[in-house]
């Protein structure tokens, strides 16, 4: 397949320079873009009929967002995370040919009106910790189990397993899921926001 | 990525995200984790940017619970089999106010296609570690063009001097080109230096093959630890020296440089790719005289002092350069 596109991606803000480390961006990756995804994913769902793809298209707005900060880290990392995300939103609607939002004036402001959690807020301790333990409340139970005794207790997987009196793949794969409702729960959602999963 | 992968089918980054959780979670089980697992990690998270954020992301969200960790018992004592929420949790209390551990990942450098061009200036030095986890260090005074993509690892050597620690992987060859001379790892350690008119590969682990791209029929020669190939545009010479001896031509990663007999105008020239006082050697200095020992790369006048002391030479320094005379 080939791009037939315009090259919307060339308009994105970010500060041309020489190509710079890759343990800077994921430092910048983690620091500054992972904490603005409970608004990213709240402007997806919002734009975005099909919920199926929202996984899909934060996978691919992270990876051009990775790959152009590799150039160079932009000033704003919310105004170019969400830049990229209209672009690459506008880009799928004119392959598939659909116009999945209702108000398409929306658009633009929707990116720059959402707040997103302050990053000095996050790292305070106290909340942070309120958090993390309601994260892991909300865990599947026998996830939950097993992601506590490893990160809290420290035990080793061949302990786990005889605890839980299951197999140690079995832990593996609890532990696996951890991570990834964490993620979504850590990451995917606002601070104050309660869903259950 | 290009536009071709944002097509992949939604189920792909579900399938990405589950892969990314389960190396996350194993390289936490340090127990089992192993040298060889690192490498397909490695390896894992190479093959795609995909692979990488998401990983980053499940990563960074355990290093948050890390805090968590800090409720952790000193001791291990027994649980019971089903740990009680109530009892767990307001032990947080106890620890508000900790710093998270940040997650770190390995120092790498990321590298397009079309090739990225990194330089060293006279007395600086730089460490590179790439994605796959092959390192380079430059020495001082050093150029290399890095064109990495996903089935070949091509670094260029323009001038210069550098030392190679290669990841091997048969379906990416490593391959160093100077000029039309071209290295090829074979899972190895090697460094090279750049002269006017030819340079050195000195050979310290594993082997490569150091191949002649100008001929069609281009002799290739595989060299093994100890050897120190010398190529001329005409020639390859190949000679075994000590561990030792290659122990010390690496001696600047420590920002050292051992002279073993060395001509006192080869010294010189040797201080000199340092960017220190520019040391200027007399024509009249008798071409016997060697010198041994152990210097700093910025101890030229050091050295200078040492010829005074040694072979009686005038030293006089002007205007940052230092002049060696009988």
């Amino acid at each position: 397949m080939t791009n037939t596109e315009p090259d919307l991606d060339d308009v994105d803000p970010c500060i041309l320079g020489a190509a710079i480390a890759a343990s800077d961006v994921d430092a910048w990756f983690v620091r500054e873009v992972l904490p603005l995804e409970a608004a990213l994913m709240q402007y997806l769902q919002h734009n975005w009929r099909n919920k199926s793809d929202i996984a899909d298209l934060r996978q691919d707005i992270y990876i051009r967002v990775y790959e152009s900060a590799l150039q160079g880290l932009p000033e704003s990392p919310k105004a170019f995370v969400f830049s990229i995300a209209r672009n690459l939103l506008i880009r799928r609607m004119r392959r598939e040919q659909i116009i999945p939002f209702e108000a398409v004036s929306d658009f633009d402001a929707l990116g720059s009106a959402i707040e997103s959690p302050d990053p000095e807020n996050t790292t305070i301790a106290r909340d942070e910790l309120r958090r993390l333990q309601h994260a892991v409340d909300r865990l599947p139970p026998r996830t939950r189990e097993a992601f506590v005794m490893q990160q809290i207790e420290g035990l080793s997987r061949r302990e786990i397993a005889e605890r839980m009196g299951v197999s140690e793949l079995t832990v593996k794969t609890h532990l696996r899921d951890a991570g990834r409702f964490l993620a979504d729960m850590l990451y995917g959602e606002q601070p104050d926001k309660r869903r259950p999963t | 990525m290009s536009a071709e992968d944002a097509m992949l089918p939604s189920a792909d980054a579900i399938e990405i995200e589950k892969r990314a959780a389960e190396w996350v979670a194993d390289r936490r089980n340090a127990e089992d984790w192993t040298a060889e697992r690192q490498n397909e990690l490695d390896a894992w998270l190479v093959r795609s940017i995909a692979h990488r954020v998401a990983y980053l992301r499940i990563g960074a969200t355990w290093d948050r619970t890390d805090r968590l960790a800090a409720l952790r018992r000193p001791m291990r004592t027994p649980l019971p089999r089903d740990p009680q929420r109530k009892a767990l949790w307001p032990r947080i209390a106890a620890v508000l106010g900790l710093v998270a551990i940040c997650g770190s990942f390995a120092g790498n450098y990321f590298l397009k296609p079309q090739g990225k061009l990194v330089e060293t200036p006279k007395g600086g030095q730089e460490r590179l570690t790439l994605i796959d986890g092959s390192h380079i260090e430059l020495n001082t005074d050093t150029a290399i063009r890095i064109h990495y993509s996903g089935n070949k690892r091509a670094i260029a050597l323009l001038h210069g001097e550098a030392y190679f620690q290669v990841k091997h992987d048969a379906a990416r060859p490593f391959v160093v080109t100077v000029g039309d001379r071209k290295i090829v790892d074979l899972g190895t350690k090697f460094v090279i230096k750049m002269a006017p008119k030819s340079f050195q590969v000195a050979l310290l682990e594993g082997s490569a093959r150091l191949e002649d791209g100008s001929k069609a029929q281009g002799r290739a020669i595989v060299l093994a630890p100890g050897d120190v190939a010398v190529a001329t545009a005409t020639a390859t010479n190949v000679t075994r020296r000590s561990e030792r001896e290659l122990t010390e031509r690496l001696a600047w990663q420590h920002g050292s440089i051992v002279f073993h007999n060395q001509r006192l105008a080869d010294a010189v020239a040797e201080f000199n790719r340092y960017g220190g006082p520019h040391l200027v050697l007399s024509g009249d200095v008798p071409a016997r005289l060697k010198i041994n020992g152990t210097f700093r790369t910025e101890g030229a006048a050091d050295f200078a002092a040492l010829t005074h002391a040694i072979f009686g030479l005038q030293v006089q320094h002007r205007d940052g350069t230092i002049f060696l005379a009988r």
